[in-house]
């Protein structure tokens, strides 16, 4: 389970998508609306899966927020999806649980991050 | 080619595919997008000539990156289009998966645009040398069926590139054979005569300076009495092409398959993808200077 201190210290390459499409203000910021608009249906489909212990579905979308996430540079956010993935596909539901419980925190972190950005 | 290429996308994810679009399209391509490997394959039967190159996802709802690649591999009329895998799937044998199923390469997201932009040109420029070929090939088809043996010597790039057609034409399957004998050819002039190592191509592709060095050497006295020798030997149903260059060998087995160390090296895979793909049989000879390619030939029909 992530607590809120470590959600605090979130791992963030302010870099990552200026390695990806270059130095370009109004289209990171393009990227970023999408990515956060995306992201947050990818959470709640995720929570909602890992309760009904539906482990494909957790998979599959895990798998897909993954490259999302550390495409944006979200890379605490990324690792998260990876643990959840591999969880899903080991079938052990218990750190699906586990890891989805602290989806929503790092989740949120990475919307505030991203937003502080535009400011 | 059209002056600016293009690229069939095929990623599930949106996002992914507004952020690779966005990264071609500053590259100076054209971006189509399909959402999952049956979308993609629909668009590709459409119009086979329309796409210069396939950057695709492994992991898709409908169909998979992986189904797609082997439907499009086995097509004699795609054999010239780079598959390029993008994935987040990045296990060591999942690499190995797909190159050994035909991709030209396989990139993890994310890949930087630096990264991107290496492979996409490589990967083109090898599509269109494959293309030229295949447009020359099976003009002369049947004469060569009728050849049984032969001896040859060269030592261009050019001359490779003939006499792969050639050969190619003379197993009566120069869809499937020509890149092979294109690779093993063209392998024997860089690496064999011309002494160019694993390290220095992988930085003089990089430099975008490969066939500029290779042209070079060529000119140098030094490599001037170098030359590759080639001798066919056809019965009824097996064609046996003998490439000899004047090299000092090469560590050959660990190329026979594709290497995960290898992976993302720019090159390297030729070998393998030639014994998977053009020849019923590839065998290196002692240090590795000399190499038998087999093919059975095709029964047909009278």
């Amino acid at each position: 389970m992530i607590t809120k201190a470590q959600v605090a210290d979130i791992v963030w390459d302010d870099k990552a998508l200026t390695r990806m499409v270059g130095n370009n203000p109004a289209m990171h910021r393009r990227l970023f609306d999408k990515f956060l608009h995306g992201s947050e249906e990818f959470v709640a489909i995720i929570i909602s899966a890992a309760a009904e212990k539906n482990l494909a579905i957790v998979a599959e979308v895990a798998h897909k927020m993954k490259s999302s996430a550390r495409t944006v540079g979200a890379l605490q956010l990324g690792e998260l999806c990876e643990q959840l993935e591999t969880s899903a596909k080991s079938g052990d539901v218990d750190s699906v649980i586990l890891h989805a419980a602290g989806l929503e925190l790092v989740f949120a972190a990475v919307e505030a991050k991203i937003r502080g950005s535009f400011e | 080619m059209s002056d600016k290429p293009n690229i069939l996308l095929v990623d599930d994810d949106d996002f992914i595919q507004m952020v690779i679009g966005e990264s071609l399209a500053k590259l100076g391509y054209t971006v189509e997008a399909a959402n999952n490997g049956l979308e993609a394959w629909n668009k590709i039967n459409l119009n086979p000539k329309k796409y210069d190159m396939v950057l695709l996802d492994k992991v898709m709802p409908v169909m998979d990156g992986l189904t797609l690649l082997k439907r499009i591999r086995v097509d004699e009329n795609l054999a010239a289009l780079p598959v390029v895998m993008l994935t987040g799937a990045g296990q060591t044998e999942d690499v190995v998966e797909g190159l050994a199923a035909g991709a030209y390469y396989y990139l993890i997201k994310p890949a930087t645009l630096e990264v991107l932009s290496g492979v996409v040109k490589n990967a083109l420029e090898d599509s269109v040398r494959k293309r030229q070929l295949l447009e020359l090939v099976g003009q002369r088809r049947k004469t060569m069926g009728l050849l049984q043996q032969a001896a040859f010597s060269f030592r261009t790039l050019q001359e490779a590139k003939e006499l792969a057609l050639l050969l190619a034409e003379v197993s009566q399957n120069p869809e499937k054979t020509v890149s092979g004998f294109s690779e093993l050819l063209i392998n024997a002039v860089e690496h064999g005569n011309l002494g160019i190592t694993y390290a220095e191509k992988s930085q003089l592709l990089a430099e975008g300076r490969w066939e500029e060095e290779v042209e070079s050497r060529l000119q140098s006295p030094h490599y001037a009495e170098n030359k590759v020798e080639v001798m066919l030997v056809k019965s009824a149903d097996i064609l046996s092409v003998k490439i000899t260059d004047q090299g000092k060998g090469f560590d050959w087995e660990k190329y026979l398959q594709f290497e995960p160390e290898r992976a993302f090296d720019l090159h390297g895979r030729g070998i393998a993808m030639s014994r998977i793909i053009s020849f019923d049989q590839l065998e290196y000879l002692e240090s590795g200077n000399s190499v038998v390619a087999t093919v059975q030939i095709k029964k047909t029909l009278h």
